[in-house]
């Protein structure tokens, strides 16, 4: 029994700044790609950090499954037409609590798909200069299948304190804009040399203690700032000459960043049977995340 | 295959209350109406100057503890569900909440993450908890939330007009923590019968939870009236129903000893049983509340009950407990289980 990913889809169009509209145009073109019939989908998983207005309530995921037309409403006796949708909010690493996750209830709970989605915007759905990520949107359907392959040995690590860490809140004691509109990212100055130093720190001991081959597996890790993979690539030893860049292109797509660099590889066909691919996360705590993926 | 159960409870409740009476004097438009008699909520539980999300949660969780077999060294994960998450006068996105309480417990070795999903916040982290634990994922674990919610209704205060407004509803709420550690079940007295959940996000934008439009402070915009209606309500019998006919079982013969519903307010909950025994043919369980004290402490509300009621031993021996959550999104469902040695000291 595994997990894997039946499809993934971005959402990038610049005119685009709610962060809900980027999750559900990004969640529309993974479904539309995985060819599945919608109704099959019964969890669906936010896991974007920065919403828009702040809203605190209702999940971000309950608009995504509107917007998608997911079962959005109970009809009785059809008790198979249901679905259940929640947000998850782990920093950059909320993907890989959220694929865990999804694991956990295909395995206990029978159901056969489950949708990521993720997103983040400034609350204002301007391009706020304050905001430290990228404005696009991710998706990632997770299919429920027989066989062995798909993700596993799932490995979280983070640092002794979060001092070092980025923050972001709405702080209620500063009145320089409307609250539905206000938001404080404060990132340490040496905050990314610390994201790289946990990351690979993570990367050698998880490639070490699950004794995978660094001459063939492939890297897909998050991308605060211009190479990091590479650069963890490089510390690590990983040879993987498959590695791409984004940055530059779309800056730190933060809760996207894992679905956004998977997404671009899989177009390019970088990936062939039975490749172990390393999903390296990574983000505020400093808190890291890796799990594998068999192709 | 492998079964979870409630193992432990814990709570933590503000001393200090806020009467419904000297809440609605302080309204700029006094109200035309009986809010206590309409709501059934006296007082409601109000955070103490020394409270924020963080600090509610981390006494819920060493209360939860202290009925424990299990320190903190030993969980397997921490999950975060509160629907604010205030640090002080901030509140926060990143880092995740739950990081911040596995540093103050001392919990080393386990994962965490962050839940939001509104007043079904509890029930959505027991959900995922329950299926890790099933699925062999983890052992143990903690579901926790620190709510700090009147924020919500010091805006109500300040801006609701009236009956109509949809700010109404946010005169409701009160402040608590709550958290449960859920591990393995060991045999059919404790352990956790049939749980599910569903979202029917047609109506969504009926509640809408976010800073207000006219002051410093959150907001919670809600169409009740839109929302409440007797389909809408529905919902869970009808769920229910069907999920328990996938097993050959009904309503009437699960015998229930006691229902907890979302603790919106009396007539809400009226509402909600009689909606129950006409949907499921059924005469419905006594219904266990803490409205009157507490008020809607929101994601924690039904678990506030079951604190309550545990502590001051009312709850008779092998009970089966029938918990029914209702949240913006529009978030329902149900959570049967069966309990016997879940105590509080």
């Amino acid at each position: 029994m595994a997990t894997i990913i039946k499809a993934t889809g971005i959402s990038t169009d610049k005119s685009i700044k709610s962060s809900n509209q980027h999750a559900i145009e990004a969640g529309r073109q993974c479904i539309e790609d995985a060819g599945i019939d919608i109704n099959h989908i019964d969890l669906i998983i936010n896991v974007g950090i920065y919403r828009d207005e702040n809203m605190l309530e209702p999940a971000m995921a309950a608009f995504a499954q509107k917007g998608l037309n997911i079962k959005p409403d109970y009809t009785k006796s059809q008790p198979f037409n249901a679905a259940f949708s929640l947000d998850m909010m782990n920093s950059a690493c909320g993907i890989i609590n959220a694929i865990q996750t999804a694991d956990a209830v295909f395995k206990s709970r029978k159901i056969k798909y489950a949708l990521i989605v993720s997103s983040d915007a400034h609350p204002s759905n301007t391009d706020h200069k304050g905001f430290p990520y990228a404005t696009i949107g991710g998706a990632m359907l997770l299919e429920h299948t027989d066989d062995n392959k798909g993700f596993h040995d799932f490995s979280f690590n983070h640092s002794p304190t979060t001092d070092q860490s980025v923050k972001g809140y709405l702080d209620f004691n500063n009145l320089s804009e409307p609250a539905k509109e206000r938001l404080t990212v404060d990132m340490p100055g040496d905050y990314k040399n610390q994201l790289l130093k946990y990351s690979s720190e993570s990367a050698e001991e998880y490639l070490t203690r699950f004794n995978i081959n660094r001459k063939t597996v492939k890297l897909v890790s998050v991308q605060p700032e211009l190479n990091f993979g590479r650069k963890i690539a490089d510390i690590v030893n990983i040879k993987d000459d498959s590695i791409m860049d984004h940055y530059e292109q779309y800056g730190d797509a933060h809760s996207s960043a894992i679905t956004m660099n998977y997404h671009h590889l899989s177009k390019e066909n970088s990936f062939k049977s039975d490749d172990t691919i390393l999903f390296l996360a990574a983000g505020a705590g400093i808190t890291t995340a890796c799990v594998s993926y068999t192709v | 295959m492998i079964k979870a159960r409630f193992e432990s409870i814990g709570a933590y409740i503000p001393n200090k209350r806020v009467s419904t009476e000297s809440l609605t004097q302080e309204m700029n438009i006094p109200p035309q109406f009986d809010i206590e008699a309409i709501t059934g909520i006296k007082t409601r539980s109000w955070k103490e100057d020394k409270d924020d999300s963080f600090t509610m949660a981390i006494d819920a969780a060493q209360s939860c503890l202290e009925n424990s077999k299990y320190e903190a060294a030993d969980l397997d994960i921490i999950i975060s569900c509160s629907i604010a998450r205030f640090v002080g006068e901030s509140s926060y996105y990143e880092p995740a909440m739950s990081l911040l309480l596995k540093h103050e417990l001392g919990a080393k070795k386990a994962i965490f993450f962050d839940i939001s999903n509104a007043c079904a916040g509890m029930f959505t982290g027991i959900y995922i908890l329950e299926s890790m634990i099933k699925a062999g994922i983890v052992k143990n674990g903690l579901v926790v939330s620190g709510e700090y919610i009147s924020t919500i209704a010091e805006t109500a205060v300040l801006e609701a007009k009236d009956i109509y407004d949809p700010q109404f509803g946010s005169l409701t709420v009160g402040d608590a923590g709550a958290a449960v550690i859920l591990d393995q079940a060991t045999n059919e007295d404790d352990v956790i019968d049939c749980f599910n959940l569903i979202s029917t996000p047609e109506y969504s934008d009926l509640a809408i939870g976010k800073p207000s439009n006219q002051s410093n402070r959150y907001a919670m915009y809600a169409s009740n009236s839109k929302m409440h209606t007797e389909e809408r309500l529905k919902i869970w019998p009808n769920f229910q129903t069907d999920t328990l006919a996938k097993e050959n079982k009904e309503f009437k013969t699960e015998n229930f000893d006691y229902i907890i519903h979302h603790q919106v307010g009396s007539k809400f909950i009226e509402r909600l049983l009689k909606i129950g025994t006409e949907a499921f043919s059924s005469e419905q369980p006594e219904s266990l509340s803490v409205l009157e004290k507490y008020g809607n402490t929101s994601s924690t509300s039904h678990f506030i009950v079951l604190y309550e009621y545990l502590k001051a031993n009312k709850l008779k021996e092998k009970s089966k407990i029938l918990m029914v959550p209702a949240a913006s999104g529009f978030v329902t469902g149900f959570l049967s289980m069966n309990i016997n040695k879940l105590a509080v000291k």
